[in-house]
């Protein structure tokens, strides 16, 4: 009897032992992660094409060699959303809270380790003139080299069209397929005519409202005529430049109940 | 890349099939054969001074591959004869070995060079070594590196290292760069192997050894110690100790073997070389002559006090132990060092080396004992507030990891048999979150154009060009970084590589975007080299305006003089720099005889 209660005593020491034990390496697996995304958090790519890097109010694209020359960015405070006659950014307020989701980071750090599949998410919050408006951002590095970014709005206003906004470096020409580079009227001048001309392509006006119209890519070039970026447009999208800011909108029509919509950037 | 993998392998088999024709033991017959090649180049080399005609490297091949062939039809007739020549080896354990080579295999080329391809690199001590193995091939032979080649400000080493990684370029003929890339794996399986031996010896469980493996195959110390990811003279004095220890707990007894190990070792290395001697000596004291339990406890309870002394000196202040400029910058506070650790090991450190030590002392074991005790007197000097100790690390990471492997092993030994394959996945997962964390720190300023490198492709074209075209009388100059790099693939000689003197440095700042060729080409060729014998064999300089150049160009000037200061990573040549450029080729001064995107090289 004295034998079996000593049997009985050890087995529940040894069973406190076993679960102390396994919560002690969970917590300190948590906990390492944790360190770990905090130290080195999962906020940019790179590649021989680009380097991408999610920055307190945007996400930046570079050039990957040593200059890192400024691509393009895009940002919350840009993109649109359409609602009705009404149309305003994801987030109106000049800062807005990052959400940082360490679960969601954990599986995607885990993932770009063993699968080689590189992602980057960004969650931002704000309001939308007095209503809480929540933004998901996600860019997929495709193996071909290009990019797909994901932009996800979460919020109860019933919207028809996302404006999936870009801005571009000051010395980018916005073209097309068929060569022609745009400009708004106000800002052409005799010298940006001069070098339209030297790399052989036609000049074409619009105004920062008029769409631009029959064309499958946008194509982003530097002054001596290289492309830099091609943006391939969808039958249900819009296509808007504003020269001043130097931003370019795709205004993409949604699906019932859809609030995602996707673009594509080849470099 | 085929060729490079197969002269990789004869930096270890050489050396080993020298000494087997006295041993049989793996790591003796390479120790021993380390030494003989050792001697055997000084001899080839005092023979030389007397048959001038005769080529050193080829000579240098013409031994290793007819002793290679002796010592294999050895092996081979030995076998025939029926010599129990077989090592014997269970299942159980070739599966465990193929467990260490997945994981070294996935670790080193999926994760460490996931964006270091062949035959780019991620060491920037390596250049100086291939130098060193290029001047010794050409004939040129000291005790002393900075006899050989003015890269070296500082003898922390006999050109031991330096002349086991000319044998596979005597005998293949074929770049050291390329070679390198295979070696590090090498070297990385090896730390691995040594550890699980080790571990296994100290432990008496596979469980636990291979929890040993698993920090040591995840830790990577990438600051200054680099043991296992680096090929170098400290890392290699290293983990011959650990294998040299290895076998004292195995019972070797061959007191000459194991003085010869003591001295390869520290003809290695000096300093880690002597630290290995110590504590190699200690071991003998500690586990060959018997100890109590009681000794060996109060042993550890001494060294833990001189650890407790040690943290408490830094209190004191902090001290430079040599007047090298670049001391102050490797002077690490200790907060500094217990971040560096925390870094390596993950948050989990304190509680699993706390496990392993409380483990360690309330039992009988006195191998372990003695690991404890070696393990915290080295960490006691590496947290001694001087410079350059953080270094020390890199012998100690081997008991460390012992101490730390057991915490790690005690609590996956207390869940049930069943739930412990799960928790061995997830202690494997949270340490490769880890590992692949802290080598993505390291790397992250090392890329460039879709590369994690300190060189760049266009680089080792450059190279490659020099050493067909340039000729063994040229002279090249540029910035640190630039000819340090160049140097060594190319073998046409610089005033110190990337420890060129201040002299030098001074008269590239003067030229800086000066606009007058007549007094650039001047102060070039006032640059000579800090040995002599260059000097006079010097015909032609070249001088190399890089992208690295330029960005060296726009430091300050205290910046220049510093050894600390380089410009680390490739780098386009700008619009300025391609117009200076032209500017001094259409004066007449310069010629330019090669040009890449990264940089171009003209002849004075």
């Amino acid at each position: 009897m004295f034998n079996n209660i000593k049997l009985q005593h050890q087995d529940k020491s040894n069973f406190i032992k076993a679960v102390a034990a396994g919560l002690l390496l969970i917590a300190i697996g948590c906990f390492v992660f944790y360190v770990n995304l905090v130290k080195k958090p999962l906020d940019g790519l790179f590649k021989k094409e680009y380097l991408v890097h999610i920055y307190p109010y945007s996400i930046d694209f570079t050039k990957s060699d040593s200059s890192k020359t400024f691509l393009f960015k895009l940002s919350p405070r840009d993109d649109y959303y359409y609602q009705g006659s009404f149309k305003d950014h994801f987030i109106n307020r000049q800062d807005f809270k990052k959400n940082r989701n360490y679960l969601e980071e954990s599986f995607l750090l885990i993932e770009r380790i063993i699968l080689g599949n590189r992602k980057l998410v960004w969650h931002v919050e704000g309001n939308i003139t007095g209503l809480l408006t929540k933004a998901d951002y996600m860019i997929l590095d495709k193996k071909n080299g290009n990019v797909q970014i994901i932009r996800k709005l979460n919020t109860n206003t019933p919207i028809y069209a996302i404006g999936q906004t870009i801005t571009v470096c000051n010395t980018c020409m916005i073209t097309d397929e068929n060569k022609r580079a745009y400009f708004n009227g106000e800002f052409l001048s005799d010298e940006k005519l001069s070098m339209v001309e030297k790399i052989n392509f036609s000049p074409l006006i619009i105004s920062k409202n008029q769409s631009i119209s029959f064309i499958s890519k946008i194509i982003i070039i530097d002054e001596t005529g290289k492309t830099l970026l091609t943006f391939p447009v969808d039958k249900n999208q819009e296509v808007f430049f504003d020269e001043k800011y130097h931003l370019i909108e795709f205004k993409t029509f949604l699906n019932k109940g859809n609030k995602n919509v996707s673009q594509t950037v080849e470099f | 890349m085929v060729i490079d993998f197969f002269a990789s392998l004869s930096f270890y088999f050489i050396p080993y099939l020298t000494g087997r024709f006295f041993t049989k033991n793996f790591f003796y017959a390479y120790m021993l054969g380390a030494l003989i090649w050792f001697i055997l180049f000084f001899s080839i080399n005092s023979l030389i001074s007397f048959l001038p005609s005769l080529n050193f490297s080829y000579t240098v091949k013409l031994i290793a591959v007819v002793v290679s062939f002796i010592s294999l039809a050895n092996i081979i007739r030995g076998l025939l004869v029926g010599r129990k020549e077989i090592i014997k080896i269970s299942l159980k354990e070739i599966g465990i070995y193929f467990l260490l080579i997945i994981i070294s295999v996935f670790l080193y080329f999926f994760v460490w060079k996931s964006y270091t391809p062949y035959p780019l690199h991620l060491n920037w001590d390596i250049y100086e070594h291939i130098t060193l193995s290029n001047k010794i091939l050409e004939g040129h032979l000291s005790l002393l590196p900075s006899e050989i080649s003015d890269t070296f400000t500082f003898d922390g080493y006999s050109p031991m290292f330096q002349i086991l990684l000319s044998i596979p370029k005597a005998v293949f003929n074929t770049n050291l760069l390329g070679i390198y890339w295979w070696l590090e794996y090498w070297h990385y399986l090896l730390t691995i192997i040594a550890s699980f031996f080790l571990a296994k010896r100290v432990l008496q469980n596979k469980w636990l050894a291979f929890t040993c493996v698993v920090v040591a195959a995840f830790v990577f110390e990438s600051t200054m110690v680099y043991s296992s990811l680096f090929l170098i003279p400290q890392t290699l004095a290293s983990l011959m100790t650990a294998f040299a220890i290895y076998y004292l707990a195995d019972r070797s007894n061959n007191k000459i073997l194991q003085l010869v190990t003591i001295a390869v070792i520290i003809l290695t290395h000096y300093v880690v070389g002597l630290l290995g001697a110590a504590v190699f000596l200690g071991f003998y004291f500690l586990i060959k002559k018997s100890r109590s339990k009681k000794t060996l406890t109060s042993l550890i309870v001494l060294s833990t006090l001189l650890l407790i002394v040690s943290l408490g000196i830094n209190y004191l202040g902090n001290w430079n132990l040599t007047d090298r400029e670049e001391a102050k910058y490797f002077n690490f506070s200790l907060i500094s060092k217990i971040n560096y650790l925390s870094d390596w090991y993950g948050i989990g450190l304190p509680i699993f080396f706390l496990l392993g030590y409380w483990k360690i002392i309330r039992n009988n074991q006195v191998l372990q004992k003695a690991i404890l005790i070696m393990g915290l007197l080295i960490v006691s000097l590496v947290f001694l507030p001087f410079s350059y100790v953080l270094k020390l690390y890199t012998l100690d990471r081997y008991f460390i990891n012992i101490v730390v492997g057991l915490g790690v092993g005690t609590l996956l030994l207390y869940l049930p048999v069943k739930l412990r394959v799960i928790a061995l996945s997830w202690i494997i997962l949270f340490f490769l979150v880890g590992f692949y964390t802290n080598q993505s720190v390291y790397k992250e300023f090392l890329f460039f154009e879709g590369f994690e490198s300190h060189l760049s492709k266009n680089e080792i074209e450059a190279g490659v060009w020099l050493s067909k075209n340039a000729g063994t009388k040229s002279f090249l100059i540029s910035d640190p970084s630039t000819q340090y790099i160049l140097e060594a693939i190319s073998g046409v000689n610089t005033q110190g590589g990337v420890y060129m003197n201040s002299g030098t440095r001074q008269i590239l700042s003067e030229i800086n975007f000066l606009y007058d060729p007549q007094r650039v080409r001047r102060y070039l060729l006032s640059v000579s080299d800090g040995l002599e014998y260059e000097n006079i064999s010097k015909k032609r300089t070249v001088f190399v305006l890089s992208g690295r150049y330029f960005a060296w160009q726009k430091f300050t000037e205290d910046q220049k003089r510093s050894f600390f200061y380089n410009t680390w990573t490739p780098r386009k040549i700008e619009e300025t720099g391609k117009d200076y450029i032209n500017y001094l080729v259409q004066s007449g001064k310069f010629k330019k005889i090669y040009e890449n995107d990264e940089m171009a090289i003209v002849e004075l």
